[in-house]
């Protein structure tokens, strides 16, 4: 007999706290759920005032459709995350039909990762309702909670453990012309405040104006000078602009250094796609778009001098455990005016309509540079869902397997994805469940278009130019040590040649010094498989630097005195390391 | 038009007052000020904003076109609907404060809160997520009293009140409560635009517009009456003055007969108590006046008193500034001013000038317009 009928399983408040606090990795992963929710209201506009430098009051409003009377209460008092905004996969909004991004209703939650409190005034076109609102999230942390447990009475014990928080409504007016939702709070967090307040490396140290210009925020950006050149060396508020221009459904910057990915014809489609949307977010007055410089400059190698060639395909194996699939994409090699670097870049796409009995389809653009790409938060892999970016870009490119040194950091994909994915999002719409079919596909091919198709290439190409450089380097210092040797010994040299002794006619090697200045021929020529120097210069590393002591000892040694003689070498000696 | 403009940005004799009352005045000190520093100034401006335009249209405050916005303007607003919008139009993210002005300025400690003298205790006794709401709430208002009184000294004070210069009790002198501490606040050092920089004012304006009616306290009403007795005590100069020039001999008859002229005649005396107590010298150089009907069909009057205070070499600003008020002759009545007149046709055209300049703004920033008045 089964000891009582269902009956529903409550949620600790302790464990809502700890979802809503700890949901979000960044500040900008929580409020980035503010501007989904305004796109999916078909806003024109998200306006975002952090109260920039003091944090002490934070507001979210849009001009969008704004929030009904009715779905707020439903969400209040049904449970947060039971929206109904999107039931259809493809579901779009009716007035700019975007794809809309939210499903759950958790938006409003995010906010508790930035606030314990904050008000909300909605007024709904459809509807014709408004409605002010103020929410008070628990104000526990995950540690606090024990301690205010402990301070409070076992009747309210209870309570706390099943309240989610708690809220205030006012109806309101309704007032055409402020159709669209407001939300404002002073009660920040203050670990959110602490971290936003703390500007000692704002702006990249150029200046502690606010921002006049989207492209003063990337030039502090991409002119980051560390080694390191990540975004963790700006302060989090300038992360905060970076992650919500990056996460935002919004077209990409085209100012500035310029992105060559933009000349792709896929990526200009997709602009116009952006465009359409009429979409705009601000933060603190600045109108933001997406943050990217491709390449990155190193030199001035930026998108101006970069032309893109024809393309051609390159196809690789997909292997999905048994699933096999031939696929490939687009190469698009980038010609640069001035230099000899030839950069690349990949048009992908991908269409399978049963994988584990769901469609999946994406496409995206993958850029290949010599060189480290920076800041270092554009390396690796971005994926975008309905045009949001999901977490920041992933460095690690989704666990790739295998070894590939510095040809990582050299690497940026960013990946659309068309139609599925839907379970593979993490409640946090910031990461994915690594055990989704479409996830692991979606890796799959990336894994095997990177080991396959990108770092081969890259490796090839990489050892030549290496190769091509060493040579180069080679030949500079080979040139200003004959000159050096010629201005010294008043002897004109014109180059070094390799021979074997035996060719200069001696019975046994042994019998000739292994190196021999002909000043007729104006060579100096070493016999590298000569006995006495063979082991000196069997280590390739060091064979130039090797052979070019041994010329300096042999040409001092035919000096006529000791003192001449320790100062010839000196002096060679000294030529040869200064010219390293 | 939106609903939520205040109703009477376009008044045409409030404009008078802006145009005639507060603009000259700005515009000279403006000249004085403008070899060291750029002008600083303090509003309730309400998102209409027209006074901000105003002196920015007439060059009294910088607008930056390189940035979108009016420079040096700070500004005190409780609607979190208005907050933002003010915020953007000016263009600087932190030039506002959010709550009510009284509440913000008068804070007091608490045996709470005054554990946390300084800012950085503040924040972190706030970092204590366990904190209940109500000390959260003391311990904002606090943070944000110090950023307030941190901002001063101003130029310019424009404490354009919505409501009564003594509201109803219990408390009926907050707001001139509010004035005492701008003026306290204006001595001090601020801090420059430029870092390191101090700021320091020898004059400035203040100018406080208030209602009055026939709900006019009792209480504030006795209040005024002994500050009269009073100065006729210690001021003999005041007392013949009233006698003669006034012909006020029986100050109940006088309080009775002509309450509104009581009024005009005597609230100037509690800022000038003020300046003599922080040691300005006040001087009032324009003292208007006009009628207004409420949407029940209720007449008030809007007195508007516009002084310039300068640190104090003698003290004989008190008296001056106490029988300037007695001076009928030197307060302006502001009659109406109808819109078709030529007077007010030039009032419009002004104005329209301010509204246009403010559009400009509302609309690369994607805010609602003021129509064209």
């Amino acid at each position: 007999m089964p000891l009582n009928d269902w009956k529903p399983i409550k949620l600790s408040a302790k464990v809502f706290g700890h979802i809503s606090q700890g949901l979000y990795r960044t500040p900008a992963g929580a409020i980035k759920e503010l501007i989904s929710n305004s796109f999916d209201a078909d806003a024109s506009v998200t306006k975002i005032h952090t109260g920039f430098p003091y944090f002490d009051t934070f507001s979210c409003e849009d001009d969008g459709r704004g929030m009904s009377l009715d779905e707020f209460q439903r969400l209040m008092e049904h449970g947060i995350g039971t929206s109904y905004k999107r039931t259809l996969d493809n579901a779009i909004t009716e007035i700019y039909n975007r794809p809309i991004i939210g499903r759950l209703g958790i938006g409003i939650l995010s906010l508790a990762q930035i606030c314990t409190q904050f008000e909300i005034i909605s007024h709904h076109k459809e509807s014709k309702t408004a409605f002010k609102a103020t929410i008070q999230f628990p104000p526990y942390t995950k540690q606090d909670m024990d301690k205010i447990l402990q301070k409070k009475e076992e009747a309210e014990k209870e309570e706390l453990l099943v309240q989610g928080g708690q809220y205030r409504l006012e109806k309101i007016n309704y007032q055409p012309e402020k159709a669209g939702v407001k939300i404002f709070t002073k009660f920040l967090r203050e670990s959110f405040r602490k971290r936003m307040k703390n500007l000692s490396n704002y702006g990249n140290k150029i200046s502690t104006e606010p921002y006049k210009t989207f492209e003063k925020f990337m030039n502090a950006v991409y002119g980051i000078k560390q080694k390191t050149r990540s975004l963790n060396l700006l302060s989090d508020y300038d992360q905060l602009i970076f992650g919500l221009a990056l996460a935002a459904p919004l077209p990409y910057f085209e100012g500035g250094q310029g992105n060559i990915t933009l000349q792709m014809p896929f990526l200009r489609d997709y602009k116009k796609i952006l465009t359409n949307y009429k979409f705009d977010v601000e933060v603190d007055n600045l109108t933001l778009a997406r943050p990217i410089y491709l390449p990155s400059n190193r030199e001035g190698r930026t998108a101006q001098v970069c032309r893109l060639g024809k393309p051609s395909a390159k196809e690789f194996i997909l292997r999905d455990g048994p699933h096999k699939e031939k696929t490939k994409v687009m190469q698009y090699p980038i010609n640069m005016e001035g230099a000899d670097e030839q950069f690349s870049l990949y048009e992908l796409s991908y269409f399978n309509k049963n994988v584990s009995g769901r469609p999946l389809e994406f496409s995206g653009y993958l850029f290949q540079q010599t060189g480290r790409l920076y800041p270092r938060d554009i390396q690796g892999i971005l994926v975008r869902l309905r045009n949001v970016a999901i977490g920041s870009y992933d460095a690690d490119i989704m666990t790739y397997p295998y070894a590939e040194g510095p040809r990582y950091s050299m690497v940026s994909l960013e990946l659309f994805v068309q139609s599925g994915f839907e379970d593979a999002l993490n409640i946090d719409r910031d990461s994915f469940n690594g055990l989704d079919p479409h996830y692991i596909r979606t890796r799959t091919f990336v894994h095997s278009l990177l080991h396959e198709v990108i770092f081969p290439e890259t490796w090839t190409e990489e050892k030549a130019r290496n190769k091509q450089r060493r040579e180069k380097l080679a030949s500079e210092r080979e040139s200003s040590f004959i000159k050096a040797l010629s201005k010294t010994t008043k002897e004109a040299y014109a180059r070094i040649e390799h021979t074997e002794t035996k060719q200069r006619g001696a019975a046994s090697r042994s019998d000739l010094p292994p190196i021999h200045f002909d000043r007729v021929a104006k060579t100096i020529e070493i016999d590298k498989a000569h006995p006495s120097i063979q082991k000196i210069l069997r280590r390739k590393k060091h064979a130039q630097l090797a052979e070019q002591i041994l010329i300096a000892f042999e040409r001092a040694n035919r000096e006529p005195n000791e003192a001449r003689r320790r100062e010839v070498f000196y002096k060679l000696l000294g030529d040869i390391f200064s010219g390293m | 038009m939106p609903a939520e403009f205040d109703k009477w940005w376009d008044d045409t004799k409030k404009h008078y007052k802006r145009l005639h009352c507060w603009l000259p005045h700005a515009k000279e000190l403006k000249t004085r000020v403008s070899n060291t520093r750029a002008f600083r100034y303090f509003t309730l401006c309400a998102r209409s904003m027209i006074d901000v335009f105003m002196l920015a249209k007439e060059g009294v405050l910088i607008y930056d076109s390189n940035q979108d916005a009016v420079m040096h303007v700070r500004f005190c607003e409780s609607d979190i609907e208005q907050f933002p919008e003010i915020s953007e139009l000016i263009g600087i993210e932190n030039a506002g404060f959010f709550g009510e002005l009284e509440k913000l300025v008068l804070f007091q400690d608490n045996d709470f809160s005054a554990q946390y003298p300084t800012l950085e205790s503040i924040d972190d006794a706030l970092a204590d997520e366990g904190l209940v709401i109500e000390k959260r709430e003391t311990l904002q208002t606090k943070r944000t009293h110090l950023y307030a009184k941190g901002s001063f000294p101003y130029d310019f004070i424009n404490l354009d009140f919505c409501g009564y210069y003594y509201p109803k009790p219990p408390d009926i002198l907050k707001i001139n409560r509010t004035v005492d501490k701008f003026l306290d606040w204006q001595r001090q050092y601020g801090n420059g635009e430029i870092s390191g920089s101090k700021i320091q004012v020898n004059d400035f304006l203040l100018s406080v517009t208030c209602r009055h009616d026939d709900d006019f306290p009792q209480e504030a009403e006795k209040r005024l009456a002994e500050l009269v007795k009073a100065n006729c005590r210690t001021h003999p100069d005041y007392k013949r003055y009233l006698e003669e020039n006034r012909r006020v001999s029986d100050l109940n008859a006088w309080i009775q007969n002509a309450k509104e002229d009581f009024f005009l005649s005597t609230w100037p005396k509690e800022i000038s108590r003020l300046a003599e107590q922080y040691q300005w010298d006040m001087e009032i150089l324009g003292y208007v006046h006009y009628d207004r009907v409420n949407e029940e069909n209720q007449p008030y009057k809007i007195a508007c008193l516009v002084c310039r205070f300068t640190r104090i070499s003698d003290d004989s600003g008190y008296l001056e500034a106490a029988i300037c008020a007695l001076d009928q002759s030197r307060r302006n009545f502001i009659s109406d001013i109808g819109k078709n007149t030529p007077k007010g046709q030039e009032l419009l055209k002004n104005l329209a000038g301010i509204v246009q300049l403010r559009n400009q703004q509302a609309k690369r920033k994607r805010r609602p317009l003021l129509p064209m008045p």
